[in-house]
């Protein structure tokens, strides 16, 4: 009853360090009536704030992508046969809510949403990134602050799994939904 | 075996002042009110369209909502009722309705939206869990004032002592925290080879600067790799004995400090450090206050009532 109540423990913060920086994209294909064309659009989602600056404040918006991320990890270990996961369902509504209210005309849908995973990996200790390393991520990373960034589109729609880099970042395509 | 029983008697059920439970119920309030503060986004965290997983937790209730329009509005009232609850237990307003709603408002939290939540959180919530059980609003509240205000012509109140119990649950959930906490990480290699504090301090995710720590400090990272753990490991154990609970207590402080000014998880080290609090000598918080008001040049008029109610 106890456990039922929502008072289950479990102490593991920092147990298992991420030996990588984490970062997360959100992309929309956008399909307008008027131009009949789709047009791609990237925004960060994770990091809320910006990483060449110091941070003073919690983002609770970053805890609860990272707690989505967390749940689709665990799920894919206890349900490898699922098709499909809805763990990072409220993060490609969220945004693209945000995202069509923001900028888009009443002309224009959005058609398909994918939730991309980078990662850059940490040095171990003894080593750091060379501030070359650094500027270049961090200059994209500013490029994303400026707002949705508009890409070429790709031929076909990428398949879960996909890979992309960009700087030193990895991106794993981890999620993907067709409206 | 009447030893053990009277022991045993004594170390869960002797009186104490109330005044820790008053000071612990405060403490714990600011933290709630403070993260509360940072979720005051209720279109991003309350709201049934927003950053919130409609999968998990009361499913159908949030449906029901949802389909009859209702989610924004169910939302806000639970953010304003969860505020209200810790704002009343922070100030001890109808502190013994107060303690119990905040408890339940943490508990709905959950089942509402989890997502932003973290260890924080948790740990809040298996505190309420303790403190629901003690009188914390017989001093130091509203409650208290209001009563004295109320009586003010006749006998001095007698504020009475509490059980023991509310609190030594406390202390064991700290010790049971740490040493949990301890226990996971020593099965991890980064943690037994010294560089966990290394990725911690370096993540994009918790720094706080810009560049982490400096390449000259790795040593020490290393260091605090290992001192970490094996605070973790003994701090129940060091709890045990006077001399060295104090050293857990300080140690503890220190790391809690360290890692605040370093590293940005959120209201983690705030909850930890207000449960250290507990770990005071309950009889010796009302004199603590004594000598705080009058360090602050404003002696309190009449001595702390409770040990007129100890001596009676």
């Amino acid at each position: 009853m106890y456990v039922q109540a929502g008072l289950r423990q479990k102490w593991n913060m920092f147990s298992n360090p991420v030996t990588s920086d984490q970062y997360v994209r959100v992309v929309y294909y956008v399909t307008s009536r008027e131009a009949g064309r789709v047009r791609v659009f990237r925004e960060l989602a994770l990091p809320g704030q910006p990483e060449d600056r110091a941070r003073l404040a919690h983002m609770f918006r970053d805890k609860a992508i990272l707690n989505s991320l967390e749940a689709l990890v665990v799920d894919r270990l206890e349900h490898p046969e699922a098709e499909r996961f809805a763990d990072l369902d409220p993060i490609a509504a969220f945004f693209s809510n945000r995202f069509r209210a923001a900028y888009l005309t009443p002309y224009e849908a959005i058609t398909r949403t994918e939730i991309w995973f980078g990662v850059a990996q940490t040095p171990p200790t003894g080593e750091r990134l060379t501030d070359l390393q650094l500027h270049e991520r961090w200059a994209l990373l500013r490029r994303y602050r400026d707002g949705p960034i508009d890409v070429p589109p790709p031929i076909t729609p990428p398949q879960l799994g996909a890979l992309q880099g960009e700087s030193d970042i990895v991106w794993r395509l981890e999620y993907a939904q067709n409206k | 075996m009447s030893v053990f029983l009277e022991r045993w008697e004594r170390f869960w059920f002797a009186p104490i002042s109330p005044h820790v439970y008053a000071l612990l119920r405060m403490a714990f309030g600011l933290v709630g009110c403070g993260t509360l503060f940072g979720l005051r986004d209720l279109p991003t965290f309350w709201f049934l369209d927003g950053l919130v997983p409609l999968h998990l937790g009361a499913v159908g209730p949030k449906q029901y909502l949802i389909t009859h329009g209702l989610g924004h509005a169910a939302g806000a009232a639970l953010y304003v009722v969860t505020s209200v609850s810790f704002v009343a237990m922070t100030i001890g307003v109808q502190t013994r309705m107060a303690v119990p709603a905040a408890l339940f408002a943490s508990l709905t939290q959950v089942a509402w939206n989890y997502l932003p939540l973290s260890g924080a959180d948790a740990a809040m919530r298996v505190f309420l869990f303790c403190l629901v059980w003690s009188d914390s609003g017989s001093v130091w509240s509203v409650d208290a004032w209001s009563a004295a205000r109320r009586n003010v012509a006749g006998p001095p109140t007698v504020v009475e002592r509490s059980s023991f119990a509310p609190l030594r649950l406390i202390r064991f959930q700290v010790a049971l925290i740490y040493l949990n906490a301890g226990m996971w990480k020593i099965f991890n290699p980064y943690w037994r080879n010294g560089s966990a504090v290394h990725y911690v301090v370096q993540s994009n995710i918790y720094r706080r600067l810009p560049h982490g720590m400096p390449l000259g400090f790795d040593h020490v990272v290393s260091l605090l790799t290992y001192g970490t753990l094996a605070w973790e490991l003994s701090f129940a154990f060091l709890l045990l004995f006077a001399r060295t609970r104090r050293i857990a207590l300080v140690a503890g402080i220190l790391i809690h400090l360290g890692m605040l000014l370093t590293i940005e998880v959120g209201p983690f080290h705030f909850i930890m450090l207000a449960s250290y609090l507990a770990f005071l000598e309950p009889d010796a918080v009302p004199q603590l206050s004594h000598r705080l008001m009058t360090l602050l040049g404003r002696p309190p008029s009449v001595p702390a009532r409770l040990e007129t109610a100890a001596n009676q």
